[in-house]
């Protein structure tokens, strides 16, 4: 079981299999990404979201998004609804 | 010649050098020290040679002594080339001396397993772990 989830921490040198990477990302007002590592947002494929460990000090909302950029490359981001962040992740 | 010397140490047992080191004592009194980590172990000395001289073309000044080191010796002493696909403890050997090759050019840590923890996370990075392997 791992205990920790929100973070990249290791223990020693044990890392954590496809940690999320902080990401650029502008936004529109409905929240979808426009832009994300400068590069322009040609479709939103795919759009979920996860709820999970509500009842720990360290819970998870995340907005996530599989996005396909104009350069034709796939991307994944999501937003972190604990503190606003964006990060890019392998989903 | 050093090659050749080098060759006939009786520790090594008829095991191959896997890593070997240049080290020079140059003009001027400075030293100079360079590691060669090989593709493949071998005691063929035109193969060392092969390796090695790239390696003395970097010397940066005339040297009045030059040493080599064997840093890691491989423990298999041949392999005969093969017929038949290899398998099982054969397979498993080959693997084993692949990443002891990776290891002795990357160093310690430089291999890791994927060990899954909770493949049925829903957060991704909750899923499996990266942990150093160096058995």
């Amino acid at each position: 079981m791992v205990a920790h989830t929100g973070s990249t921490r290791s223990v020693g040198s044990t890392r954590r299999l496809n940690a999320p990477r902080p990401a650029l990302v502008e936004g529109h007002a409905d929240g979808t990404p426009r832009r994300v590592n400068r590069q322009d947002v040609a479709l939103v494929r795919e759009e979920w979201r996860i709820v999970d460990r509500w009842w720990t000090e360290e819970p998870v909302d995340r907005r996530y998004f599989d996005l396909v950029l104009e350069t034709g490359e796939n991307a994944v981001v999501y937003l972190d609804g604990e503190n606003g962040a964006w990060f890019t992740q392998r989903a | 010649m050093l090659v050749d010397r080098l060759l006939e140490r009786p520790e090594r047992a008829g095991r191959p050098p896997r890593k070997l080191a240049l080290w020079a004592r140059l003009v001027g009194g400075a030293s100079w020290r360079r590691t060669v980590t090989l593709r493949e172990a071998t005691a063929d000395p035109a193969r060392l040679r092969l390796a090695l001289g790239p390696k003395l073309a970097e010397l940066p000044a005339p040297a009045l002594k030059l040493r080599l080191e064997v840093v890691e010796l491989a423990e298999s002493t041949g392999e005969q080339l093969e017929l038949v696909r290899a398998e099982g403890d054969v397979l498993k050997g080959r693997l084993r001396e692949g990443l002891r090759q990776v290891r002795a050019a990357v160093g310690a840590g430089g291999v890791s397993m994927v060990v899954e923890v909770a493949p049925w996370s829903r957060i991704p990075e909750a899923r499996a772990l990266l942990v150093p392997r160096d058995d």
